[in-house]
């Protein structure tokens, strides 16, 4: 039932990506902006971590945008999750592949992240909050459905290492899926 | 009050940053706004790990073939599995384009410069038994430009860069971790592999 609807969500976008002749949407500049929940599998613990997001980001070119994120991790779904802590900021540059109001993307966004693992150890060690480098890789869709919003599904690979726990470093590698709704401002006005 | 004045600020950028990259009368004078990740290997020892980090740059160019890049970056790498380190980088660079053409497809160049680095190296176990390091040190390198757009590319570098400093021992013996500090200034190096993107904003003169 549930891939049926997911065949049928996919052949949905895929008509309206291809339905109509209008100009690229990203053409007009927009200025886009969004709130989600992220849903994090981490590679290298057996643990799903749930996040908050948010993203700011503006297209100066119809096939390049820069954008900013930040992630706020809320709880895991397992009792003894891997992270107490972790808030993570990225900056920029998504490659996008825009066809009338659909826009396929993907990009590069270095950032940091202030990371506190619960002890892996079950030692006396206690670990602190630290501020540690991240490299996303990322992918996506968006879908821009009116004027002012749009519908998005994306994908983050987040690379990153906790350092200094009692047995050397923690890997938090994590896949991030996320989709919903998005709003954005056209900067240029159609001519 | 002041989120307003915020607001208007910003919004009132926007038009400017949305036009088109207006080229005066050379390439001189080209401003870049840039974020790099990095990818570090240290010759100090076996208990040397790899080093991953971020960070960011930005560049302004001389004329059509030298253009400069001012970065700061963020490393952290393991000490075997007994500490850790962090290294963050602030300097800048030379860079010559070794093609005539200002806009190539592919855009390869050499670059040297200098930078300030502070090293801190931290026990696993024990965060208070750290030691720390201030060193200047010179880099040089190739690397090219991958030109997506006319004003946005993304960038691959490997670089040597060699530190002037007070060399850190890290040592683990019968899982006590110590850190010595030789006397004296010595010569110590990493290689850094680059991958940045970046966007001109605009050309300054």
């Amino acid at each position: 039932m549930v891939k049926r609807i997911f065949i049928a969500v996919l052949m949905l976008i895929a008509s309206l990506s291809f339905a109509q002749q209008k100009p690229d949407f990203t053409s007009n500049k927009p200025i886009k902006f969004n709130l989600a929940l992220n849903q994090g599998f981490m590679l290298q613990h057996k643990n799903t971590d749930l996040y908050i997001s948010g993203n700011l980001e503006y297209f100066p070119e119809k096939n390049i945008s820069i954008r900013g994120d930040c992630f706020w991790y809320i709880d895991s779904r397992q009792k003894n999750p891997v992270l107490k802590q972790n808030a993570i900021i990225l900056f920029g540059a998504l490659v996008h592949l825009p066809k009338g109001r659909s826009d396929f993307y993907a990009g590069l966004q270095p950032g940091v992240s202030y990371t506190l693992p619960n002890n892996p150890d079950n030692i006396d060690v206690t670990l602190t909050a630290r501020l540690m480098p991240v490299l996303s890789v990322s992918a996506g869709y968006t879908l821009y459905f009116s004027k002012f919003a749009n519908f998005f599904l994306a994908a983050n690979y987040m690379m990153s290492r906790y350092r200094g726990s009692h047995s050397g470093s923690i890997k938090l590698d994590e896949i991030m899926i996320s989709g919903g709704l998005g709003f954005h401002i056209n900067t240029k006005k159609k001519k | 009050m002041r989120t307003i004045l915020i607001i208007v600020l910003v919004a009132s950028l926007l038009p400017v940053n949305a036009q088109e990259l207006r080229m005066k009368k050379s390439r001189a004078g080209i401003f870049s706004l840039g974020a790099r990740a990095s990818y570090g290997l240290v010759n100090d020892g076996k208990w040397q790990k790899p080093a991953f980090g971020a960070g960011g740059q930005f560049r302004l160019q001389f004329s059509d073939r030298v253009n400069s890049e001012w970065f700061l970056d963020y490393l952290t790498a393991d000490l075997s599995n007994f500490g850790w380190r962090a290294d963050t980088h602030i300097g800048w660079s030379v860079m010559y384009y070794l093609t005539k053409n200002p806009e190539p497809k592919v855009q390869p160049y050499i670059l040297a410069g200098h930078c300030f680095e502070y090293l801190k190296f931290t026990d696993n176990d024990n965060p208070a038994n750290f030691a720390e390091r201030w060193s200047a040190s010179v880099q040089g390198g190739v690397g090219t430009h991958f030109n997506i757009t006319k004003r946005f590319d993304i960038s691959a570098t490997a670089q040597y860069m060699v530190h002037f400093g007070t060399k850190i021992i890290a040592n683990n013996a019968e899982n006590v971790t110590t850190f010595t500090k030789e006397k004296g200034s010595g010569i110590h190096d990493h290689i850094l592999l680059h991958v940045s993107l970046n966007y001109k904003i605009a050309d300054l003169w």
